[in-house]
């Protein structure tokens, strides 16, 4: 019964999140931009040759990825601090991880969405040929996309009230998400070149063991960094 | 060859010394100064105290 | 939930100093006597002689990580602020052995490999620590409550420790691909005597550091509560 009542919760949570970001839609679509930007910028520094901007494509979609998603999980703190939410948010009953749990659902339907844009659009501008096992590939781009999401939302937490957190996320962050942009990139190229020695597997199993631990260490660690 | 890896290893060593004595300098000095700062708020002249 | 015990002490100077001078001449002793000792290498030539630094640092760079995680569990368990002072003092001071040993790993491999870096797994996983725990040491420069600041850094110290092996890991696979990680399994066994008396003597220093750097910020922390206490007007 309590945890039915904690869903309820996190759904609260998570639809105040999303229909923040519906009702004024700029954030979500500069954020996009950004996202495709990076990839011309890639473009332009790997191309114009047909075949290299192929070879470059799984990292440059990653990368681009990467740096449009950290701009996501401050948003999702600082909507609350501009208002004084946080501190309202905090007294209302419930376990602490609730909160994380609705900002991880709120922030992964975010950047997920931005994700299915940035590679659509990156698909498209470096050439890239579907490969058959595309369903592998979707699978691919969903876990690292969870690694991202569930270290960034928890980082976030803290950078976002710190001073200096357009720095201190990414610094904290990209070090800590190597393995998953390692995983992922070489996944990728493995799998949209065809995937001949059979890599992607052992890769994918990295990733997902990677969402696992740190999903558990951050839901059990989240209650030490919001308290305070 | 031989002569400029002696070259490396002396480097290497110089910058091993360089680096943990260059700590060791500034834990001393980050010591010094959160001491005289103890002893400034707690009415003590520098180097009186005995609980630091 | 945990809470800062308000009442830190200025920890006494004690013996430290001696330990220190100590710990200090035997490094001096043991680095000589691996200098002195070791024999030129049939493929390497004198080069090996920078192991002795290299390879020492690169595990006391572990342990100041490893006492990182412990003290920074121990401060969300028990909620002591010393243990918080003790985790910073030992980031910081793994962060300079971590330092030391990329530059070292560099300096070896110019002449080894005739390149300053090679992508490695060895040398790319210490990298990445080296990142991970400059970005802990960021965080508790950018938060000034000390309680929001111990907090938030063993979290981070935490998960950044939980990565670890994940990093090494992944890029070993990586690199795997393409080439061999570097071994040192050719080494003769009278390479490690002076490997491990140096390994001996680096952790000295390093607990001298942490010490070090611990008691600074003790006796910070207590000068804090002191002025505190002066403007309330409770010091006698």
């Amino acid at each position: 019964m309590a945890f039915h009542d904690d869903l309820r919760r996190v759904r609260a949570i998570a639809w105040k999140d999303l229909t923040t970001e519906r009702r004024s839609k700029a954030g979500f679509n500069s954020v996009v931009a950004l996202g495709v930007t990076i990839l011309v910028l890639f473009g332009f520094a790997l191309g114009p040759d047909a075949q290299a901007l192929r070879d470059a494509a799984a990292g440059a979609l990653w990368l681009a990825v990467l740096f449009a998603g950290v701009l996501a999980f401050n948003r999702s703190y600082q909507v609350e601090l501009e208002s004084g939410a946080l501190d309202q948010l905090l007294q209302y009953p419930g376990p602490r991880w609730v909160i994380y749990v609705g900002k991880l659902i709120a922030n992964s339907l975010f950047v997920g969405l931005m994700l299915v844009i940035v590679v659509a659009v990156g698909i498209a501008l470096f050439q890239v040929r579907i490969p058959s096992a595309w369903p592998a590939l979707i699978a691919v781009f969903a876990l690292g996309a969870v690694g991202l999401v569930v270290l960034g939302t928890f980082y976030a937490a803290m950078a976002s009230r710190s001073r200096a957190r357009e720095v201190l996320l990414p610094l904290l962050l990209f070090p800590m998400l190597v393995p998953v942009l390692l995983a992922a990139i070489s996944a990728s190229k493995a799998l949209l070149g065809g995937d001949l020695m059979h890599e992607a597997g052992a890769w994918v199993k990295l990733l997902a063991a990677y969402d696992l631990i740190f999903m558990v260490a951050t839901l059990w660690a989240f209650e030490y960094v919001i308290e305070v | 060859m031989e002569a400029s890896n002696w070259m490396y290893v002396i480097s290497a060593y110089v910058i091993t010394w360089v680096i943990l004595l260059g700590y060791l300098a500034y834990t001393h000095t980050a010591l010094r100064r959160s001491r005289a700062e103890y002893d400034r708020v707690t009415g003590r002249a520098p180097g009186e105290g005995d609980a630091v | 939930m945990t809470t800062v015990a308000p009442t830190l002490e200025a920890p006494r100077a004690g013996r430290w100093t001696a330990f220190g001078v100590v710990s200090i001449a035997l490094l001096v002793a043991t680095q000589a006597f691996a200098f002195v000792s070791s024999p030129p290498d049939e493929n390497m030539g004198q080069l090996e002689k920078i192991l002795y630094v290299h390879v020492p640092a690169a595990w006391v760079m572990f342990v100041c990580f490893a006492i990182v995680l412990v003290y920074s569990l121990l401060f969300l368990w028990k909620g002591r602020e010393e243990d918080d002072l003790v985790a910073a003092a030992a980031a910081e001071a793994g962060a300079v052995f971590n330092g030391l040993t990329l530059i070292l790993g560099m300096i070896w491999g110019k002449p080894a490999w005739g390149v300053w870096w090679v992508w490695d797994a060895r040398l790319t996983s210490t990298l990445v620590l080296f990142l991970v725990f400059v970005g802990y040491l960021a965080l508790r420069a950018f938060v000034e409550d000390p309680q929001r600041r111990g907090q938030w850094s063993a979290a981070v110290g935490i998960l950044g420790a939980l990565n670890v092996p994940i990093v090494w890991m992944s890029v070993t696979w990586w690199r795997t691909l393409h080439q061999m990680p570097s071994s040192m399994q050719s080494m003769a066994k009278i390479y490690w005597l002076g490997m491990f008396a140096n390994f001996g003597a680096m952790l000295l220093v390093m607990a001298y550091f942490i010490r070090r750097r611990y008691e600074a910020a003790a006796v910070a922390r207590a000068a804090e509560h002191a002025a505190q206490a002066a403007a309330l007007g409770g010091l006698d």
